[in-house]
């Protein structure tokens, strides 16, 4: 199968946020082209050892992508389509402080089709706690920079669970969002990660009813303002759905560059160092910068493949599986899948596999039965 | 042949990290026993070892040779001991092989408990207490204030306690001529009829049970035929030898030695520790005194998490239990947990070492039920029953009396405690029985408890309470009546037996709550609500409700890092496994341990 996603990791970042535990540095912006280089140089060894031609999105991740001068993340993506691909969505995420009409204006010409923005919350207050340092107002102020700029796709992502947050200020934070006319809304259910200021403060995730309540009210009401639910955390308006991420939970190939980003290769998964120095010495002399990978059994690329594509809520086609994994995965699963079709969190319709409105909820015990 | 007046036998007295092992080292050292160089590489070995064949080999009784500043050469036999409460009778037939004792205390840290209980049972034994201040290299050493604490909490004269530092080798000459000088030799004496007291044994899977000895009079040697005193067994000498620390055979053990025998014994219960060797042909007219069989205190049932591996568990146990004679078990069934093993233990600390081994040696995973103590039971129609597992407690209509086992409980402090000691004995429905001052500022105080209220954290509750100075003994006294009542648990409204418990009519109600509201806490949140009551005599005393999992998904896939999301659901799914099927409720091991975290 040829390589379908593309995925750039921008690990850098203006400033560090509470609950933050992805591979991201501060650094002063002179730091930031000895990486652009690197990077440049890794995209180009990938061009010799794959065929990327078939790649369907592109999407630039952090961090803070737009942490980078336009002109370095135009140069990084015109290295990219050099070897000849045409996506059909080309991302980049973006801080709202960090974005302006000039600035997109930009990454639009260079080819970037598609802005992802992180808000995280219209509260003032639950911004300066989360260590966000962009107040509510940049964020209408960076949809509408984007659309000035050009970009008709654009999507918002929003944290709930916060430390403080009622179900009332969510309902606000879900209005605010919805009022912006984005065309896409990624809802992230906060996780306190251990090596994170959060973590080491000892502050507590929400109870779980508070969780599954926030959840439940977006799925209720999203749909009325125009955004489908396609995937548990992923709300869209029709034909808007990202492919980036549909390429994840369709378990297509996908190769990732930069420090720490993830690739998936067939049966082949492997991340790449999250140390700078190690990173740009590793491309510098023509080596994979390898942190781990592993080579998966069968057995495992096919219950990823269930517990990925059961994300989606248009579930996993039987047929389709069986096609392409060998067997159906009621051979493979006979009584899980009984099971969980009799405890109401899976259905079967259409030859397809979804989850119900309650397994949305109970994803991770679902996917238990497929790993 | 070396005669008595050339024999020291001792053993060393020590906290855990005040330095015994160091120093047992530096004794072998100096006096050539094992070369420098060859020590860590002879201990890592028999560690090694250890794991590998799931035996305990440790250096139990060690013969090194010293020749003194008087020109002489002399044997001393360094006799180690266990270190807990749970192990009191181990501890004081070691210290019954022995003449006297290295009393090491750590020049920072001072005297602990523990050091204390082993003080007191040296003392018992009449030996003669060399005081050793160890550490006295380190930044914080207070080597004065250690033996006026010496002084003052034990007694013991300290104008020559040695000052060393086992890590850095000094003071190991002076400990050396110590032991010859002031630790008297042997008297027993060599024509007389046969006594070797046992005081440890190990099982060698070659040579069967080897008892370790210390003859008292007589001799032993190599064809004799031998008789155990406690159970009349006669048996033949294959080998008797000394420990260099390797088994080294000899021909002879004289009155006053210290070693072992080998006579093709099966099985560890036939060499009871304490028991008394003697010549089957000319036996001796009195065993030594201070025998008895271990007696279980506590007892719990022990369960595979995976049905299938019972019988794995039974092989694991009778192999644990050649080695071990103080471990009982016999089978048992819970309706809620299938077939496992009621098991009998020393104490808390025997309980929790012998599940480890059998989960770490054997590779099981083990559930073990909370600990009981041996109830007896007179039904209505004068069957008398003994109960250690609180779910086949009979009826109370069926019940005529119902007696739980008493301990004399011996605590020796300075007089500052007494009022914490007595209020947590009052606590734990003590009796008052006497209180002696042993000096102006140390007490003994004797108190009648009930076992079952000793056995959980009653010694940790002393120590915290007595910041550490207060030490522990008790013996099983007896049986009394008591108001109890079973207490039973139900999960999703089913009775789980193995989570039964005995307790007394007054603290029911909040015990039941209490532990009602800790299982709450354990059992995780499944797919329906689960109820959880305690119930006395079928009436329901306290509920509480695990409420169904409502919550629990993936945020996202940043940047299509699956690896770290599929490791994160097999582990879920691994912990899962740990846990027991009840009925339709899974059931974490944390939970049946719950009662003993419970606090009234």
């Amino acid at each position: 199968m040829a390589v379908s996603a593309i995925y750039v990791h921008i690990p850098f970042c203006r400033s560090k946020c509470n609950y933050c535990d992805f591979t991201s540095y501060v650094q002063p912006p002179s730091c930031h082209a000895a990486y652009v280089a690197a990077l440049r140089q890794e995209i180009a060894q990938w061009q010799q050892r794959e065929d990327l031609s078939a790649v369907k999105s592109i999407y630039f991740g952090g961090g803070t992508p737009t942490a980078l001068k336009a002109e370095q993340l135009a140069e990084l993506l015109r290295a990219l389509l050099a070897g000849g691909a045409e996506p059909q969505e080309l991302t980049v995420e973006a801080n709202p402080e960090t974005v302006d009409a000039a600035y997109l204006t930009v990454l639009r010409e260079a080819g970037f089709n598609r802005l992802s923005l992180g808000a995280q919350s219209f509260n003032a207050q639950l911004l300066r706690d989360m260590g966000r340092i962009h107040g509510p107002e940049k964020i209408g102020a960076a949809v509408a920079a984007a659309r000035t700029a050009g970009f008709t796709n654009c999507g918002v992502d929003l944290i709930y669970g916060l430390p403080g947050q009622t179900l009332a200020m969510w309902r606000e934070d879900l209005a605010a969002a919805a009022a912006l006319q984005t065309e896409h809304l990624s809802l992230y259910s906060l996780q306190v990660a251990e090596d994170t200021p959060w973590g080491r403060a000892g502050v507590a995730e929400a109870e779980e009813e508070l969780s599954a309540q926030m959840l439940e009210l977006a799925m209720d009401y999203l749909p009325t303002v125009g955004l489908r639910q396609y995937e548990i955390a992923n709300f869209a308006r029709p034909g808007c759905e990202s492919r980036h991420n549909s390429a994840y939970w369709q378990r297509l190939d996908y190769l990732g560059l930069g420090a720490a980003a993830a690739s998936c290769l067939g049966a082949h998964r492997w991340r790449n160092t999250d140390d700078l120095a190690d990173y740009a010495a590793a491309v510098a002399s023509g080596r994979q910068p390898l942190a781990e990978e592993e080579q998966l059994t069968a057995a495992q690329v096919r219950g990823e493949a269930m517990f990925l594509g059961l994300r989606l809520l248009d579930g996993v086609d039987a047929a389709a599986f069986a096609a392409r994994y060998g067997s159906a995965p009621q051979q493979i699963w006979g009584a899980e899948i009984d099971e969980l079709l009799a405890a109401g969190l899976l259905v079967q319709e259409a030859g397809k596999y979804r989850l119900t409105r309650r397994g949305l909820l109970l994803g991770n015990y679902v996917f238990e039965h497929f790993v | 042949m070396t005669d008595q007046s050339h024999i020291r036998n001792f053993c060393i007295i020590a906290h855990i990290d005040h330095g015994k092992s160091t120093l047992a080292d530096r004794l072998l050292e100096y006096t050539g026993t094992v070369a420098a160089r060859d020590m860590s590489q002879q201990l890592l070995d028999s560690m090694d070892l250890e794991q590998e064949r799931g035996i305990t080999i440790k250096l139990q009784a060690v013969r090194l040779k010293y020749k003194a500043h008087d020109g002489e050469e002399y044997i001393l036999n360094l006799i180690d001991t266990p270190g807990h409460v749970d192990f009191n009778y181990e501890v004081s037939r070691s210290l019954a092989a022995c003449e006297g004792a290295l009393l090491v205390v750590d020049a920072a840290q001072g005297i602990e408990a523990q050091t204390l209980a082993n003080v007191y049972l040296a003392l018992e034994h009449d030996l003669e207490l060399i005081p050793v201040i160890n550490k006295i290299d380190l930044p914080g050493a207070d080597p004065e204030g250690t033996c006026e604490q010496i002084e003052e909490v034990i007694g013991l004269d300290t104008s020559d306690a040695i000052m060393a530092s086992a890590k850095m080798g000094i003071g190991t000459e002076d400990i050396l001529e110590a032991i010859v000088k002031r630790i008297p030799p042997p008297k027993g004496d060599s024509d007389k009829p046969l006594s070797a007291l046992i005081f440890d044994s190990k099982f060698d899977s070659y040579r069967g049970a080897i008892p370790y000895l210390r003859v008292v009079d007589g001799s032993i040697r190599k064809g004799m035929q031998i008789q155990m005193m406690s159970s009349g067994k006669v048996m033949d000498v294959t080998e008797v030898g000394v420990f260099t620390p390797a088994a080294h055979p000899v021909e002879v053990l004289n009155a006053g030695e210290v070693g072992y025998l080998a006579a093709a014994i099966k099985n560890v219960t036939d060499t009871r520790v304490g028991d008394t060797v003697t010549n089957a042909a000319a036996p001796a007219p009195y065993p030594l005194p201070g025998y008895h069989p271990a007696v279980p205190m506590v007892y719990c049932g022990l369960y595979p998490v995976e049905n299938n591996d019972y019988d794995d568990l039974k092989d694991a146990l009778y192999k644990l239990q050649l080695n071990d004679a103080a471990l009982q078990f016999e089978q048992e069934n819970s309706l809620a947990l299938g077939f496992g093993f009621r098991c009998g233990f020393l104490g808390l600390l025997h309980m929790e070492i012998v599940k480890e081994r059998l989960e770490r040696e054997y590779g099981l995973t083990l559930l073990i039920t909370a600990p009981s103590v041996n109830y007896r039971a007179t039904c209505t129609n004068g069957e008398v029953l003994y109960v250690s597992n609180p779910s086949l407690l009979p009826q109370e209509n069926k019940l005529a009396l119902l007696e739980e086992p008493y301990v004399k409980a011996t605590i020796m402090s300075p007089s500052d405690y007494i009022g914490a000691i007595m209020e947590l004995s009052r606590e734990r429905r003590g009796e008052f029985i006497n209180m002696e001052y042993m000096t102006p500022t140390r007490v003994m105080i004797v108190y009648d408890l009930p076992l079952s209220e000793i056995i959980y954290d009653f010694f940790d509750q002393l120590k915290s309470r007595t910041r550490g100075y207060a030490s522990l003994d008790y013996e099983l006294d007896g049986y009394r009546s008591s108001e109890l009542v079973k207490m039973d648990i139900l999960v999703n409204d089913q009775v789980v037996d193995a989570l039964s418990v005995i307790v007394h009519k007054d603290v029911a109600y909040r015990r039941g709550r209490a532990l009602v509201e800790k299982l709450r806490s354990l059992i995780p949140r499944q797919m329906f609500e689960i109820p959880v009551q305690a119930a006395v005599g079928g009436r329901v005393i306290a509920r509480e409700s695990v409420k169904a999992m409502r919550k629990d998904v993936l945020a996202k896939c940043y940047g299509g890092d699956i690896t770290r999301k599929r490791k994160l659901l097999e582990k879920q799914k691994e912990g899962k496994k740990r846990m027991k099927q009840v009925g339709n409720v899974e059931i974490p091991q944390e939970a049946f341990m719950a009662v003993l975290e419970v606090k009234d």
